[in-house]
Parts: C-alpha cells; sequence; structure tokens
C-alpha cells in the first residue's frame, strides 16, 4: 500500500508531464472521424476551464454542478473544477426536471455546466435556484471558453488531500438526499491501490467509455485509470452493439468496463448470429465450446485460438474486460473464460470510490469478487452460522460523508467502519463472496441503484393507494432474467375507490381495481428517473405486515411476494 | 414475412420472449421488461436489419411494440 497519495490536480499535472503528446481522449465526430486531444491538449483545456472557473469568482469549496452525457468536454470540465480545489456535483442527464431541482438545490451549486440537449431542463427551475450565479451551456459556450491563451497559471498548491473533490448523489431525489462527499485523497488511493487489476495497463492502452461519467465506477476505473497510466479513453459513440463493435475495431480497444447487463447483451448476441447461421454453425459453436472445456480441465487455454473470430470481432486487441456496479451471473463469467476472454469481478460502493476489492489476472474466482484492495480492511459483522453477515470495511476510500446530511452518515459509518449493507462471507483464500443484501437498495443490472424509499414517496402521493411497499424481485424470465426489477405491493385504498366508483358510475371489480392502481403508479411514476418506475405491480386487500413502530416489514413483503 | 411480424420476431429473439406473447399494445418497459439497455439493442438489431439509423433519445418516447413498428416505417420510408 501506498500511503504518499497525490491530489488530483497533482495527478493530473505528473500525467501531462509524463504522456504530454500521447492521446489521452478520443471520440467520433458527426464526419466519421476521431476527434483526439493528447494529455497536452487535454491539460490545456482543464487549465482554461480552471481560469474560467475564477475569473467567474468560483472558489474553493463551491459547488459546480455538470449535466451532461460522455464526451470529452465531461472531464475536460470536472477535471477544470477539481482542480481550482471547487467541488464537482456531477449528475444523472437522465433526471427528471423536479428530481434535478432537488439535487441541485441540495448542493448549492453555484454554477451549471450544461450539454444543449439538456439545457430546457435547467432553464425550467434555473429561477428557483438561489445559489446559481451562472449557467454555461457546453456546445454553445465551450469553444469561447477553451480559446482562452492563459496556460499553467493555475496553482492546485491551495488543493489538499483531504479536501472535498466531489459530490455525488447517490439517492434522495425525492426525499433526504445522500450526495457521498469524496476526498482528493478518497478518489486517488483508490486509483492507485487498483494496481493489483490494472497492473500490466500503460501508454498504448484503449479504455471503451461505455458507462455514464457521473457513475463512481466509470469514473475511477473508466476515466481516472487510464489517465494515472497514459492510456487513452474512446467515448462510445452509442451504447448499439454495432457501434461498440466499430469502435473497438477502429481504435484497437484493449479494455471495457461495464455492468454485467452489457455482457450479457454480447453474449446474447454472439450467440443469436451463431444460431441464425444455422444447424452447421450452431453445432461447430457448441463443439467449440466442449473442446474448450475439456482442455481447460486439462490446464490448457486456447479458447482465444479457438474463438478467434469473436476475439476479431471485438477488434482483436482485448486484454481484458471488468465488470462491476452488479453482481454478475458465474455463468456468463464461464462463458467469455471458455472463449479465451477475461472477464475481472470487482465490487464496492459510491461510498467507497468505489471500489473495494477485485479479482485479478492471477486470481480470478468465479463467484467472488476476490480480495480487499491494499490499504483496505474488509470484514463481516456479525457473522451466522455459515460465516455471512454484513461486509464492513475501512481504508483511505471511505467517503467523508453525505453533505448536509450528518444522520445518514451516523448510520453507516461507526468507528471508521463503513458498513455496506451487503451480506457476505470469505472463501478459504481469503476471497469475499456477497450473498445477498442487508440494505433495501434495488440494484438492476444496468448497474444503477434504486432506493424503494423514493419510489414509495412519489407513487403514495395517490389517493386510491393507502399502503405500498417497493422492493427489488428477479426477473425471472426474458432476456434480464437473473437481474433485479422494480416491484411494488400496493393496498388500495378501498374508501376512496368505493367514492370514485359511485362518481363514475362503476362496478368495482378486483380487475379495476387493478387497473387504475397501475394506472397510478404510471401516472405518478413518471415524475421518477425511467429506471427506477415500477416494472411490476401486485395488489393486496389485506394491510402490510409492520413492526411495532409501524414501519412496513419489506423484508417480509418481498419473501411473501417474490414467491 | 411483413414488416410487422419481421420486427415483432426480432423483439422476440432480442428480448427472450417468445413471439406469440408480445401483445403490440402491451407496454415495452412495464409489461415485457425491457429496460433503456435492452432498447438500444432492439433499436441496433432493427439498425442492421432496415440500415436505418433509430436515434437512441426516441427510445424514451417508445411504448409499445406498434410504437416501434410505426418509428421503423416512418425511418425507413425516408
Amino acid at each position: 500500500m501506498s500511503t504518499d497519495y497525490i491530489t488530483i490536480p497533482q495527478m493530473l499535472k505528473e500525467s501531462a508531464a509524463k504522456f504530454g503528446p500521447l492521446a489521452a481522449l478520443r471520440i467520433k465526430d458527426g464526419s466519421g472521424h476521431y476527434r483526439e486531444y493528447s494529455y497536452s491538449d487535454f491539460y490545456k483545456a482543464v487549465q482554461d476551464i480552471g481560469f474560467f472557473l475564477l475569473k467567474s469568482r468560483i472558489e474553493k469549496g463551491d459547488r459546480v454542478a455538470l449535466l451532461s452525457g460522455n464526451r470529452p468536454e465531461w472531464s475536460f470540465v470536472y477535471f477544470g473544477t477539481v482542480n481550482t480545489g471547487a467541488i464537482i456535483v456531477p449528475l444523472d442527464p437522465k433526471l427528471e426536471t423536479e428530481e434535478l431541482f432537488n439535487l441541485l438545490e441540495n448542493s448549492g451549486a453555484k454554477m451549471i455546466f450544461c450539454s444543449d440537449d439538456l439545457m430546457p431542463k435547467v432553464l425550467q427551475i434555473k429561477d428557483r435556484l438561489p445559489d446559481l450565479k451562472e449557467l454555461v451551456n457546453i456546445d454553445k459556450d465551450m469553444p469561447g471558453i477553451l480559446s482562452s491563451s492563459y496556460f499553467d497559471a493555475i496553482t492546485s498548491d491551495q488543493v489538499e488531500l483531504d479536501d472535498i473533490a466531489s459530490i455525488i448523489y447517490t439517492s434522495g431525489t425525492t426525499g433526504s438526499p445522500k450526495g457521498v462527499m469524496l476526498t482528493h485523497k478518497n478518489i486517488m488511493s483508490n486509483v492507485v491501490e487498483i494496481g493489483p487489476i490494472f497492473h500490466m495497463i500503460g501508454p498504448g492502452d484503449n479504455f471503451l467509455s461505455v458507462l455514464p461519467n457521473y457513475h463512481a465506477f466509470e469514473t475511477t476505473a473508466g476515466m481516472f485509470c487510464p489517465l494515472y497510466k497514459g492510456a487513452s479513453i474512446t467515448y462510445a459513440e452509442s451504447l448499439k452493439s454495432y457501434n461498440l463493435i466499430q469502435n473497438m475495431q477502429e481504435t484497437r480497444v484493449t479494455i471495457l468496463c461495464a455492468v454485467p447487463l452489457l455482457y450479457k447483451l454480447f453474449l446474447d448476441g454472439i450467440k443469436r448470429q451463431v444460431e441464425e447461421k444455422g444447424f452447421f454453425a450452431k453445432a461447430l459453436f457448441a463443439c467449440l465450446f466442449l473442446l474448450s472445456r475439456f482442455l481447460r480441465l486439462l490446464h490448457f487455454n486456447i479458447g482465444r485460438f479457438l474463438f478467434g473470430m469473436v476475439h476479431r470481432t471485438f477488434g482483436g486487441h482485448i486484454k481484458f474486460f471488468v465488470t462491476g456496479g452488479a453482481a454478475i451471473d458465474p455463468s456468463i463469467l464461464r462463458d467469455f473464460d471458455l472463449m479465451g476472454f477475461t472477464v475481472l469481478q470487482g465490487y464496492g460502493l459510491t461510498e467507497t470510490s468505489p471500489i473495494l476489492s477485485a479479482c485479478t489476472i492471477e486470481n480470478n474466482v468465479f463467484g467472488s469478487v476476490g480480495k480487499a484492495l491494499p490499504g483496505i480492511d474488509l470484514k463481516i459483522n456479525d457473522p451466522d452460522s455459515k460465516s455471512v453477515g454484513e461486509v464492513m470495511a475501512k481504508g483511505p476510500n471511505i467517503m467523508k460523508g453525505y453533505y448536509k446530511n450528518p444522520d445518514a452518515t451516523y448510520e453507516v459509518i461507526k468507528d471508521g467502519w463503513f458498513f455496506t449493507g451487503d451480506l457476505g462471507m470469505f472463501d478459504k483464500n481469503g476471497n469475499l463472496c456477497i450473498t445477498g443484501r442487508c440494505k433495501d437498495v434495488i440494484v438492476l443490472g444496468s448497474g444503477v441503484n434504486v432506493y424503494p424509499d423514493e419510489v414509495e414517496f412519489t407513487l403514495s402521493k395517490s389517493p386510491f393507494i393507502k399502503e405500498l411497499c417497493v422492493f427489488g424481485g428477479v426477473a425471472r424470465s426474458g432476456a434480464r432474467s437473473g437481474t433485479e426489477e422494480v416491484c411494488a405491493v400496493a393496498v388500495p385504498d378501498m374508501e376512496h375507490f368505493s367514492s370514485w366508483a359511485q362518481k363514475h358510475r362503476l362496478a368495482l371489480t378486483d380487475d379495476l381495481i387493478y387497473k387504475k392502481t397501475g394506472e397510478e403508479i404510471d401516472r405518478l411514476g413518471a415524475e421518477l428517473t425511467e429506471y427506477k418506475r415500477v416494472s411490476k405491480y401486485f395488489i393486496s386487500k389485506d394491510e402490510l405486515l409492520k413492526t411495532a413502530t409501524k414501519k412496513i416489514k419489506r423484508f417480509l413483503v418481498k419473501k411473501m411476494f417474490s414467491s | 414475412m411483413s414488416i410487422d411480424q419481421d420486427i415483432r420476431s426480432i423483439v422476440s429473439r432480442v428480448i427472450k420472449v417468445p413471439e406469440g406473447e408480445i401483445d403490440p399494445n402491451a407496454d415495452l418497459f412495464k409489461d415485457l421488461g425491457i429496460d433503456s439497455l435492452l432498447g438500444v439493442e432492439i433499436f441496433a438489431t432493427l439498425d442492421k436489419k432496415y440500415g436505418i439509423d433509430l436515434p437512441e433519445k426516441k427510445i424514451a418516447k417508445i411504448r409499445t411494440l406498434s410504437d416501434v413498428i410505426a418509428l421503423v416505417k416512418e425511418k425507413a420510408g425516408e
């Protein structure tokens, strides 16, 4: 473990000095050509943004919000802000307007950098944000900001390791916001100690950026790590599989960090293509799998040779894939492994900057999330007879706390230990295996978290719903089978239903109650970001089980309705 | 095979739900469990099949299979 961590501005300065002419960022423009920014170009852009912030009287500790899809300018603004000692607040572009308002208001952002396509959302709420001083349109204003001739005048000496670099909101778009405060030390310790996974990465490597940049996994693993190591980042043209494949082939991508659902879609796509080629192709593919499986038993790994065509489809230069954000089905890891691809699984939370443990090329144990990164202590709280308990973590990557929310911070950090809310155990070799969750958060296959409280808060506004319980159920069929989806159990308010039915001269049947409840869930769900909306709902005519303090026993309700 | 049947067959294969179970007016996201990433994959498959470019931004506006069919027809007719 290294204890001589550096701040983010120091890292960037060192990378610019070491890797100056090498490509740092790359994106395909409208004409089909890749626009590249070298490390020197990147550093100049970061300095220009810093100069602009200082001119606009943004000071150390001020919050600057960032609302945009993945693109080089996202990184310019992120580092430009953090470099001056201000705090970056990256936001999810998919947030609905009111959700966005709650987070912007809570953060007290003085400036917002927003892409042109998302401007209408911000314009609707900007007058209700008293702290907001300036709104910058990334598409229209950025060229002027970046043409500044002012260079290398921003000194970052005033930034210290324990200063907050970023606030990332994990929840609270409706209730009490939870903005995770990450310091320079939190982030940089994770970037440095991620070495066991990325030790063979360096100049010449190319990361394909597919996850949203505001996601902590992408920020640290997909943005900081390549920039620290002198590798480049190619922004995916879109999430369409043929675009991803094209980007991989055209730019010689070597690393991809993504969520389980994407790997599942890749695998499904490969299998679908084989099926479409007919019986013989299907039989040959099955034989190759069997042969690869047999050879693996003899400790021969020639999957890369047997499945050369699949490797060439992915560009032929992939060193490994990284998966995180949600649990991956071990069978996906096995299938990729048989085809000669390495998929490394990591584990962590936004609150832990985010990586706590990871599998490595030398220690890739399917079904586990590997060993703790150097400098991080992991232990199991109050293990049961099977050695399973809540995973706790301590280390330089643990967040400073939730912004303006000491109560929520106190709930999860005790005596320096962070309570992850995940259940797990260690195998005999010290690898962590996650077995479940003791917190209510729903983790979708796409790696995003949905907090039941937020969904309940919004849907409970319906006069037709007396009680509501939202939980994560596992999809049993379809392309998302095995991953979590948002489910709800509603207890109808029969008094309201009766008077409503009477008024509209309707017969109050079970079908009508089910249908109307669904309509209400849809109507109010529209206030939530699309991925937070309920996928499946049930009606309960009985009151939901509650504790002595009248809190719904979500765990039991989930158990009853999942089966 | 008509374009409607063709699209239904493509959607069925991507989301792994039998064709017969896909009601053209069912909510793809709520009733069939599609999420935005699967929506992108459906668009990508349709792009390749029909040589069109369905914009990802339209996914948020699509609710049913009928919407998808209408969009493909609109794009293919351009």
